[in-house]
């Protein structure tokens, strides 16, 4: 057979190996179902490879359902694969100290509170776990597709307020990874934060002019913040 | 269970009228001795004790006890003074023991009458032998039945069967027009009819009568209609009209038949293969490139397939894509060089049948494993797949686990297993067992010394295509030197990626990941880069 090889080569003619050549209809795709093979598996030599690596990340935060304080904070994060659909890791953010947009327009005349008064975030450590749910691809251009991540997300921790307090937390969310390279990716994450903190309302306490109470006034409950974390993270 | 109990029915007053005429004919005329006047007296006694033994065996088989019966007729059926019956016993015996479900100790009962050419019961043996050779898939044992079957004295119930296998013993003795009559009396309510048709359009195939192979295969095709796309007869019809279209030469016409078969279906992966053959016959080097990104994909990283590489890399070297054609040929250096050298390393150091059957062996325990945890296979991988499903080792493979299904029938059974009957039928087992696998080992051996002929013969050819890559290559520094050398192009150059989503289809370039999605759908895009 492999003697015919070259015969059949050599007798077929290369004309047909025109300038601009049509796509055949007939060859292309017409069936969405999959061909089957022994071993399972959808995707292999896949460009990026997570399993027993390590990842680091830089991101903002966006703490987009936060009424009093700075809707922004800083984080660092550090993750190890344990596998192709694990990870465990730990995340830390600083809190932006400042006030929202909100209570600063509540500081001025008229409402005079002074959300200051309030003990404010300083910084979170969480312990995260992630499970990644699917591994994709998109297609940009004629010439570029690039990898992407969808995970579950799972965190644990606390966070630290200016009343030198530490409150518990818990998050949950969803996260999306599009990867340029086999190695860095830009992260989203978009989490429910269920956390115990300081409430910044207290009848009388925040009024501009009166005696500062101090943080003991004000009273510890459960908060529900949505976040959105964006980032940059590097695979090793 | 109906049918045999009628059998023994009629068997059993044959029995006790044969037993009594016996006895009368005793009566009639001794054959005394006078040298031996105990054995006189003794002997008729004897007689009828053995006989009462037998009419009480037939009962047992009667009252559907099997096992009690197979027991006592097996100790009967060595009875020099039951010889005249032997052939009786044991066509009972053997009918008792395929109750049982031991076919194979049922075959050899049924192989020793007819051995015995009883005029009564070698017609019925050889009848109930093709039916347990059949069950059984044993190919020696089916041409011993139907070397000695006549079709006629078979029941219309079993005739089916037995012109199946006729025909199937017609095909490997290359007597095609013989077996095309066999597989054409099959009818379409048989379980046999598809496999008849696809059989028949074989034997066509293998005549040269394609137009005749093709009308077989369609109506093959059009019987399965309504069982679905993915119905393996449908499917394999489909396959047999592709592969009579492409022995008719119309190269576009195997391509077309060749998509018809359904991607979802286990013998997609062979027309996808045969379709590259039909495509680089019809000289559609485009369409093979694209078929070739498929084949070589590491989905298939387990088939043994040297030849497509080289083929690929002499597709590149014509359309002087070298920096691709080295590419190929390293990737056929890189995964059949250790699989050269595997086998010739096995083939000298091993020389029994049973160390190559061995490694089957091994291969059926580790084939859904990651490549990883291959290592206790001594020979490559894909070529213990390979030699795994070669027709003939597929039907000796599972003509073993048949076996072993009888011998754990016989050991979880102890009233059966400390018997002479369980003793005989273990010692027979475990010798057709054995043989099977020395079988199975020989054909592997067979099989390994081509296969080391045959990547001699590819690694002669891939080191002319380097030759030939180089030689190229040379000449076309010249041309860059002269400066005349053609930049990368690709076919679709004037073509946006928007012109293939806005007609439905979705465009990924490829980026060195294989998508299971994505098997079958490559399309190579490159120009030649030849002047």
């Amino acid at each position: 057979m492999v003697k015919s090889l070259f015969l059949i080569m050599m007798a077929a003619s290369l004309a047909c190996y025109g300038a601009n050549i049509e796509l055949p209809d007939d060859e292309l795709a017409k069936e969405t179902v999959l061909p089957v093979f022994k071993k399972p598996g959808m995707v292999r030599m896949r460009n990026v490879v997570t399993n027993k690596k390590f990842e680091m990340g830089l991101q903002y935060g966006w703490l987009m359902s936060e009424p009093i304080f700075d809707t922004s904070r800083l984080g660092v994060s550090g993750y190890y694969h344990t596998d192709e659909n694990t990870a465990w890791g730990g995340l830390f953010y600083a809190h932006s100290t400042g006030l929202s947009e909100y209570a600063k327009q509540l500081s001025g005349p008229g409402f005079d509170l002074d959300f200051n008064r309030a003990p404010k975030p300083l910084y979170s450590v969480y312990l995260d776990y992630n499970k990644k749910l699917f591994y994709g691809k998109m297609s940009i251009s004629k010439n570029k597709s690039i990898n992407t991540h969808l995970q579950g997300l799972l965190g644990i921790g606390f966070s630290q307020y200016e009343n030198n307090k530490t409150y518990p937390g818990l998050s949950a969310g969803v996260g999306y990874k599009f990867y340029f390279n086999s190695s860095l990716s830009l992260r989203t994450d978009l989490r429910l934060l269920i956390h115990q903190a300081p409430t910044p309302f207290k009848e009388g306490a925040l009024r501009e002019g009166s005696a500062d109470p101090g943080y003991g006034v004000f009273k510890d409950r459960i908060h529900y913040t949505n976040t959105l974390d964006v980032g940059f993270n590097y695979l090793f | 269970m109906k049918k045999l109990f009628i059998l023994l029915l009629l068997i059993s007053p044959l029995t006790f009228s044969q037993g009594n005429r016996k006895a009368s004919n005793k009566k009639v005329k001794p054959t005394v001795s006078k040298k031996a006047p105990v054995a006189k007296k003794v002997a008729p006694a004897a007689d009828n004790a053995l006989r009462r033994q037998l009419s009480q065996a037939l009962q047992l088989s009667q009252s559907g006890q099997y096992q009690a019966a197979a027991i006592q007729l097996f100790s009967l059926a060595r009875r020099p003074e039951l010889r005249n019956d032997k052939a009786q016993i044991k066509y009972i015996l053997g009918l008792m023991l395929t109750e049982l479900n031991l076919n194979q100790i049922a075959a050899f009962q049924f192989v020793d009458v007819i051995r015995g050419q009883n005029s009564r019961y070698t017609k019925l043996a050889i009848e109930k032998l093709a039916t347990v050779a059949d069950e059984l898939g044993d190919d020696t044992l089916i041409n011993y039945a139907m070397s000695r079957v006549d079709v006629n004295d078979v029941p219309e119930s079993n005739r089916d069967m037995v012109q199946f296998r006729i025909g199937e013993i017609k095909m490997r003795n290359k007597r095609y027009q013989e077996a095309v009559q066999a597989f054409s009396s099959i009818g379409i309510g048989s379980r046999y009819y598809g496999q008849a048709l696809f059989q028949k359009g074989l034997a066509y195939l293998e005549m040269n009568r394609t137009q005749e192979a093709i009308q077989v295969f369609q109506t093959m095709a059009s019987a399965r209609r309504r069982a679905g796309v993915t119905d393996t007869n449908r499917v394999a019809a489909l396959l047999g009209i592709a592969r009579a279209q492409y022995q008719r030469k119309d190269w576009d016409a195997a391509v077309a038949a060749y998509q018809e078969v359904p991607r979802d279906h286990f013998l997609w992966h062979e027309a996808l293969n045969e379709q590259t053959w039909a495509m680089l016959r019809g000289a559609r080097f485009r369409s093979v490139l694209s078929q070739f990104h498929s084949i070589h994909a590491p989905f298939y990283e387990d088939d043994y397939n040297p030849e497509s590489l080289i083929l690929r890399s002499i597709v590149y070297l014509y359309i002087c894509k070298y920096d691709e054609m080295e590419k190929v040929l390293s990737l056929f250096e890189k995964t059949y060089g250790p699989v050269r050298s595997q086998v010739s390393i096995y083939l000298k150091n091993y020389a029994n049948p049973l160390s190559y059957y061995s490694e089957i062996e091994k291969w059926q325990s580790l084939q859904k494993l990651p490549m990883e945890q291959r290592s206790a296979l001594k020979i490559p991988f894909m070529v213990a797949e390979k030699i795994s499903n070669l027709g003939s080792v597929r039907r000796s493979l599972n003509y073993l686990k048949r076996i072993d299904i009888e011998r754990k029938t016989i050991e979880s059974n102890p009233s059966l297993k400390s018997t002479g009957l369980g003793r005989y039928a273990l010692k027979v087992l475990n010798t057709r067992s054995q043989n099977t696998k020395i079988t199975i080992g020989e054909v592997a051996k067979v099989q390994m010394t081509n296969m080391r002929t045959e990547l001699k013969d590819y690694y002669e050819q891939v080191s002319f295509a380097r030759y030939e890559m180089i030689s190229a290559q040379k000449e076309t520094v010249k041309k860059r030197i002269q400066g005349t050398d053609l930049p990368e192009a690709r076919v679709d150059d004037n073509r946006s990626r928007d012109f293939y989503v806005q007609n439905g289809y979705q465009y990924y370039p490829f980026n060195g990941e294989y998508w299971l999605d994505e098997i079958g759908n490559y399309q190579f895009l490159g120009k030649s880069s030849c002047e």
